[in-house]
């Protein structure tokens, strides 16, 4: 009940605005009790980070992360219809994103980037996004963004089982439960989904105008996260995460091979991914020590000779301490064993590799007014030279009154990308001389919030320069394909975003607003055509809007998102002789929910209508995408706890 | 006399219709003024949707780039043509993700697409009224590729008959009756005879790519290193097809690329291979390969060194120009270098992605 309390003095808190003059509490406990294993915000002034409501996280629990964050953020996702999505960053690669799952980065060593379609949100009970670089905090890959999964500590005394059915479109379903057992200091939480997808859905070839049946394009993803946590004392407690994922899907078969040439080609991917993390907050020096252990394997086309995977030991130890309220500091150190697993590679050229990472973070508020945060980081990898990562943030309040403040944000941040596996390893064309991936992010914000009786705004102005070295890609080489550090690439931008809570005659209205300007630009390459233009797969404008009504049991949403024109190529076709552009689109969403009791206990009955005005359009060349679809959820949250 | 004069416009009328059957028709709807070129064949990118045919018009230095859609009221080669073959008046491109083959006329207008039996196609050569397609098959499993084949096609009834030819058939010649089929998955060359239908093996050091013919009617083979089939030679391998054997010509670091790697010059003297050599620095680079047929050797001096990207190599069977292809990515433009037969530089033209030969009307 104290959690309760707690957590609802924080975000009524939040709303008064009153939090932005303590944020160093809002850090600490909010991100803490929300997000486990996410307390990264505190040493980070000046950086642009971002929580997904959990009322969107509900929305978007049937699917992968890519639809939750495609629909809510001002982030781009080159993706088809399920089967593959991957993230862009204000403009950056899809190994240029870190995806953390407590001290892991889930990230595949040997591709270097996740798959969003095979994230499930309906695991989490948080996800938490960075804008721009954060490698002094993130280690390696973390040049365009982050993003954290997180799991909510609940302390159960008694019971408590949440189940969700879906069905939908296509031949969608989703099954889950959520089992919290415990007696307030000792809790397993078991999660558990099973997803299918048929997507057998029609779509009309624009070549031809012919009309089709998607073929070959199923989706069937399983995974259990397994928690248990015990509790020493309210500020002492382990906590340990395990994540099993079994995804398989059909690599959709493109508009083109229809009827006749239609491949039938698969993944099959299996996780293990375990955090088990001990924390002490009883000295003034707080600590923690967390161990892990990732299994990854990919097998291509059921053809077991052909493995790619990789096996990943990790620990961490981290100490901090706040001196006083406006001086703070921790250290730590990340320790990672790998070892591949992949078919091709040579057991002469890599065997194993070690890396360990060192830093030093703190804070420091030398006026009312000013939080000041710097960030090193210094990674040392077996046979490799990774630089040195700084990062620098400064947050100045330039109003405060009652009702409003208002501040300006700035950050500096290095950052790098170690190459992946295949990039170093891969027989005969991989190279091991490749150089890290090098970025430097310059941020600039407004953060506006105002809250009255009847209306709490957030409204975030910012504007970034990204400029990344030595970006490695693969081209053709001289005998094959072959991985280079071949290109200068800078992205800009401006990024805004509002968030509207409005009271109005018992009826609660949440509007929000994202918005991305992002032009790109390949400021240096080997193939001098190149040069000055815009990277492919980064649209310059990419928005979306969400409004949310809520009276009492009554809910209802809409939201508006908005794709601008990109390039799919640079090689062009005779319509586009200079990079086939593809079109922009605009889709619209929209659901209704309605909360009832049975016998005392939480159910929700919801529906979603996807693409609603039902528009025609590519992601990608090519790849058909969902016409208009249904969804009907029925999610019941039956609690037995002590306290409720 | 009378009579024969009455029979005057049934015997003009008869000459009219024998000789609308006669190659002259084809002449008529294909005129060489149109047809004449070389057809750069630009793969793009598996599953990628780049690919496209430029148009060189080598008599009037002219480039016209997205040929196929502009013939095709700009519909996109949406599979990557592994390979292009011109046969019988009828181009046809072998093309991947998805697999189909596809028929052209010599103006490049779709004529019909091939989709039973044709898995993965890598490649095909002509004989009477077959064309012979090599086809990886499906579920490969990237080591011996047990379930590749060869198709036969009937040019003239559509019908199709499966050859099985494990060990992932690549290039493929036909040469004193018989078909020979260059293994990217077997350390051989498989030999068909074309009466029989049964197969032999010539053994070679290392797997293959490319086969080219000379004008004697015996092969040149690319011996590639693989990763999954240790060479212990590399090189360029001489097939005599009276006896059926190899000798090797040893020479590192030949193109894996599946384009046109081999080329053989107009004068039968030299054959071109695409190969890395190590620099001043030890970086190695991509370049082109002289051996003199005459002396059995390679030659000191490289056609052209130093090209990161370079792709495949083709000769223009009527001035002897060299092409030689750059790619510069599956999603970007590549480069066109000519060298004129006597290995000089004169022009570079900027082409589609991935450029992997040229096949040459007149």
């Amino acid at each position: 009940m104290r959690r309760f309390v707690l957590l609802t003095l924080v975000l009524v808190l939040k709303g008064t605005g009153l939090l932005a003059q303590n944020e160093h509490v809002l850090d600490s406990v909010l991100l803490n009790e929300v997000v486990t294993y996410a307390p990264y915000k505190k040493y980070q002034a000046g950086a642009k980070l971002e929580s997904i409501p959990s009322a969107q996280i509900e929305i978007g629990q049937s699917a992968g992360l890519d639809q939750l964050l495609t629909r809510f953020t001002p982030i781009y996702f080159k993706s088809n219809a399920g089967g593959l999505s991957t993230i862009r960053v204000r403009g950056t690669a899809p190994d240029h994103t870190s995806v953390n799952f407590g001290g892991i980065n889930i990230n595949s060593l040997t591709l270097g980037h996740s798959d969003f379609s095979r994230v499930p949100v309906y695991l989490f009970d948080g996800v938490d996004l960075q804008y721009g670089s954060s490698s002094a905090v993130n280690g390696s890959g973390a040049i365009g963004g982050a993003v954290f999964l997180g799991l909510k500590s609940n302390w159960t005394e008694g019971a408590r089982i949440k189940a969700t059915i879906s069905q939908g479109s296509f031949g969608e379903q989703l099954y889950g439960t959520k089992i919290y057992v415990g007696n307030g200091k000792l809790e397993s939480v078991t999660r558990l989904y099973y997803f299918m997808l048929k997507n057998d859905f029609s779509f009309t070839r624009p070549s031809d105008g012919l009309e089709f049946d998607q073929q070959n394009a199923m989706i069937e993803n399983m995974g259990v996260i397994q928690e248990v946590n015990y509790k020493f004392s309210s500020k002492e407690w382990w906590k340990t995460a395990i994540w099993l994922e079994n995804d398989w899907h059909q690599v959709q078969a493109l508009m083109s091979s229809h009827p006749e040439s239609v491949p039938n080609e698969t993944l099959d991917n299996k996780h293990i991914r375990a955090w088990s993390e001990y924390e002490n907050r009883e000295h003034p020096l707080q600590y923690k020590g967390g161990i892990g252990f990732v299994h990854d394997m990919q097998v291509y086309d059921a053809n077991e000779v052909q493995k790619i995977g990789t096996n990943r030991l990790i620990a961490e130890f981290e100490a901090k301490q706040d001196v006083h309220a406006g001086f703070g500091y921790k250290f730590g150190a990340k320790y990672k064993y790998i070892k591949p697993d992949v078919y091709a590679y040579s057991s002469d050229v890599i065997e194993n590799e070690q890396s360990a990472a060192f830093y030093l973070s703190s804070f420091y508020t030398p006026l009312t007014t000013l939080k000041l945060s710097l960030n090193l980081r210094q990674e040392i990898v077996s046979n490799f030279s990774v630089p040195f990562t700084p990062s620098f943030g400064a947050e100045y309040r330039l109003l405060l009154t009652n009702v409003a403040v208002l501040k300006l944000t700035g950050n500096l941040a290095s950052s790098y990308r170690i190459p992946t596996f295949n990039d170093r390893f891969w027989p005969e064309v991989g190279n091991p001389d490749l150089n890290p991936e090098k970025g430097m992010n310059y941020e600039l914000g407004l953060q506006y919030e105002y809250c009255s009786s009847f209306l709490q705004s957030n409204l975030k102005v910012n504007g970034f320069y990204m400029d990344v070295k030595d970006w490695i890609e693969w081209r053709p080489g001289s005998i094959g394909w072959e991985p280079e550090n071949r290109s200068r690439v800078i992205s800009r931008g401006v990024e805004v975003q509002a968030n509207n809570d409005f009271d109005f005659r018992k009826v609660n209205l949440n509007f929000r607003v994202n918005y991305s300007f992002n032009p790109t630009e390949i400021k240096e390459d080997q193939i001098l055509d190149l040069v000055g233009k815009e990277l492919i797969y980064v649209p310059k404008h990419v928005g979306n809007a969400y409004l949310m009504a809520k009276q009492g049991a009554w809910s209802t949403f809409v939201n508006v998102g908005y794709t601008g024109k990109r390039l799919a190529d640079h090689s062009g076709s005779a319509k586009y002789p200079d990079g086939t552009v593809l079109d922009g689109y605009t889709l619209m969403d929209f659901g209704l929910a309605k909360d009832f009791k049975v016998k005392e206990q939480n159910f929700k009955l919801s529906l979603a209508v996807n693409n609603l005005p039902d528009k025609d359009y590519q992601n990608q060349p090519d790849y058909a995408m969902w016409r208009r679809n249904f969804r009907l959820t029925l999610s019941s949250d039956l609690n037995f706890n002590k306290y409720k | 006399m009378k009579k024969l004069l009455k029979l005057l416009p049934f015997f003009l009328a008869a000459i009219a219709l024998f000789s609308s059957c006669s190659d002259d028709e084809t002449e008529d709807l294909f005129p060489s003024e149109l047809t004449q070129g070389a057809y750069i064949v630009n793969y793009g990118g598996y599953e990628k949707a780049t690919s496209s045919i430029t148009k060189y018009d080598y008599e009037a230095d002219k480039i016209t780039e997205f040929y196929y859609q502009l013939q095709n009221d700009y519909a996109e080669i949406t599979s990557a043509p592994q390979f292009a073959y011109n046969y019988e008046d009828r181009i046809y491109l072998m093309n991947n993700a998805p697999d189909n083959v596809v028929v052209l006329d010599p103006l490049f207008v779709a004529q019909d697409t091939l989709t039973t039996m044709v898995v993965k196609p890598r490649s095909c050569v002509g004989y009477g009224d077959y064309l012979y397609i090599s086809c990886w098959g499906p579920n490969p499993d990237w080591v011996d590729l047990p379930n590749s084949y060869l198709l036969k096609y009937n040019v003239i009834s559509g019908a199709v008959e499966k050859l099985a030819l494990p060990g992932g058939p690549e290039d493929l010649q036909i040469a004193n009756g018989k078909l020979y089929a260059a293994l990217n998955y077997k350390q051989a060359i498989a030999v068909m005879d074309l009466s029989t239908e049964e197969f032999s093996y010539i053994s070679t050091p290392a797997v293959s790519t490319s086969l080219v013919k000379d004008k004697k009617g015996n092969l040149y083979v690319a011996l590639i290193s693989s990763y999954k089939h240790t060479a212990t030679q590399t090189g360029l391998g001489f097939i005599d097809t009276n006896s059926d054997e190899l000798t090797v010509y040893e020479l590192d670091n030949v193109s894996t690329s599946y384009a046109s790697t081999l080329a053989i010059s107009k004068d039968q003297s030299e054959i071109y291979v695409v190969a890395a050599s190590y620099d001043a620095e030890w970086n190695m680079v991509g370049g082109v390969k002289v051996f003199d047929i005459a002396s059995k050797n390679f030659k000191a001096s490289n056609l052209v060194s130093d090209i990161t990207g370079i792709n495949g190599v083709s000769v223009n069977p009527v001035n002897g120009d060299i092409y030689v292809f750059i790619s510069n990515g599956s999603t970007t433009k590549g480069n066109m270098q000519i060298f004129n037969a006597e290995g000089n530089k004169t022009n570079e033209k900027t082409v589609g992605a991935a450029p992997a030969l040229a096949i040459f009307l007149d």
